[in-house]
């Protein structure tokens, strides 16, 4: 009986192991000898990880990806029977074919011009490839916001972002370097004044409508933050800076909006 | 007829002696997704940021006429590094690479234990502005 419970369980972990180990969303190399995933560990601002699980690391390749943009690529190798992939695999860099298409270090790459660009994978130390991949790189042609329109309470924040467009209006994946101003509205709102990616956290300041600008590269968009009803705040200062590195800020460049 | 047989012999080796290249040829190129670039035997054009794959054959000529075709000592260079990059593939002895790194010209070089077999001069251009 004893023993009987003990294969059971050695079966289930067994096939949760395979299971964990079967990469299905990943893209075969050209070559056919390993597999390539779109890495969001560090995906936040990114659009294509939010929208497909957030945090995960096992991401199918997108068709496009913004020029300007960080992303991550994973490698892992088949396994010796050739059929799925080695778990935990590491030790292998991804390397751009071209540096006028992309710059590229350990995993994480950075898109520099519209192309087909090859990733190659390449083990640590080595000079032959293991596999390689296509990407395609596009240029962005306009931004969206996640809504033209947010309401936030006072004292309380918003997430607010933007996905990056091609010409006919896909969107793409990528991590933008994104300036986000406020050019109307000053003291109703705050945003982050460091350079964020195409992601921030708005906070509402007091009642009345602000307009956050956002700037990616040679794109911008608009949103509209409209701040109501003042959440429960102790003390009642009014500039409730909820901690995560948001500072006041909506003077920089506050004339230039267009 | 042990002279007759050790004639035929040395015939035979003299044939087998190898005389040199014959000739080279690659096959198994990979697709590229830009429909432009493309390598072959006798030329190639790619994108910049374009990588095919490939693999290189190479036969000899015996003393009679004959050839034959070698499986090993096979190795690809490019001429120009600046334009061209070619590396082997993990654990195959017979399987290169050829990945377009900037515009210009270069060759792909495909040699037999040193000696050229075959040299495909290589167009890389860079990827249309949209």
């Amino acid at each position: 009986m004893g023993w009987r419970r003990k294969v059971w369980a050695a079966a289930l972990a067994g096939s949760a192991l395979l299971g964990a180990c079967t990469n299905e969303q990943g893209q075969t190399g050209v070559l056919g000898n390993g597999t390539f995933t779109y890495d969001c560990t560090n995906g936040q601002g990114d659009w294509y990880c939010s929208q497909n699980g957030g945090g995960s690391d096992m991401l199918a390749l997108p068709n496009e990806i913004a020029v300007g943009a960080a992303f991550a690529i994973d490698y892992q190798p088949n396994n010796s029977a050739g059929n799925g992939t080695t778990e935990g695999a590491t030790g292998y860099d991804i390397t751009s074919a071209s540096p006028q298409l992309a710059l590229s270090m350990g995993n994480t790459v950075v898109a520099q011009r519209a192309g087909y660009d090859s990733l190659l994978a390449t083990h640590t130390g080595t000079s032959t490839i293991d596999d390689f991949v296509h990407v395609e790189f596009v240029d962005v042609a306009s931004l969206t916001p996640s809504s033209p329109t947010v309401l936030v309470q006072a004292g309380s924040s918003q997430a607010v972002w933007v996905q990056p467009k091609d010409s006919v209006g896909t969107s793409m994946a990528g991590r933008l370097g994104c300036t986000w101003s406020v050019t109307s509205g000053q003291g109703i709102v705050t945003v982050p004044s460091a350079q964020q990616f195409g992601s921030i956290a708005v906070t509402g300041v007091q009642d009345g409508t602000a307009t956050v600008h956002a700037t990616c590269g040679q794109a911008t968009a608009d949103v509209t933050v409209t701040v109501s009803g003042v959440a429960q705040v102790d003390g009642g200062s009014g500039d409730a800076s909820s901690g995560d590195a948001t500072s006041t800020d909506a003077t920089s460049d506050g004339g230039t909006g267009g | 007829m042990d002279r007759r047989i050790i004639g035929l012999v040395a015939a035979i080796l003299v044939c087998a002696a190898c005389s040199g290249i014959d000739h080279g040829d690659i096959e198994g190129t990979t697709d590229v997704p830009d429909n432009y670039s493309s390598l072959s035997s006798g030329s190639g054009q790619m994108r910049t940021g374009i990588a095919i794959a490939f693999t290189p054959h190479v036969w000899t000529r015996n003393t009679c006429g004959g050839t034959s075709e070698q499986s090993s000592n096979i190795g690809v260079q490019t001429s120009n590094p600046q334009v061209l990059h070619v590396s082997q593939v993990t654990d195959k002895d017979n399987q290169f690479v050829v990945w377009a790194v900037a515009p210009g010209h270069a060759n792909v070089i495909v040699q037999y234990q040193g000696d050229t077999a075959m040299s495909i001069p290589v167009t890389v251009t860079d990827p249309p502005q949209m």
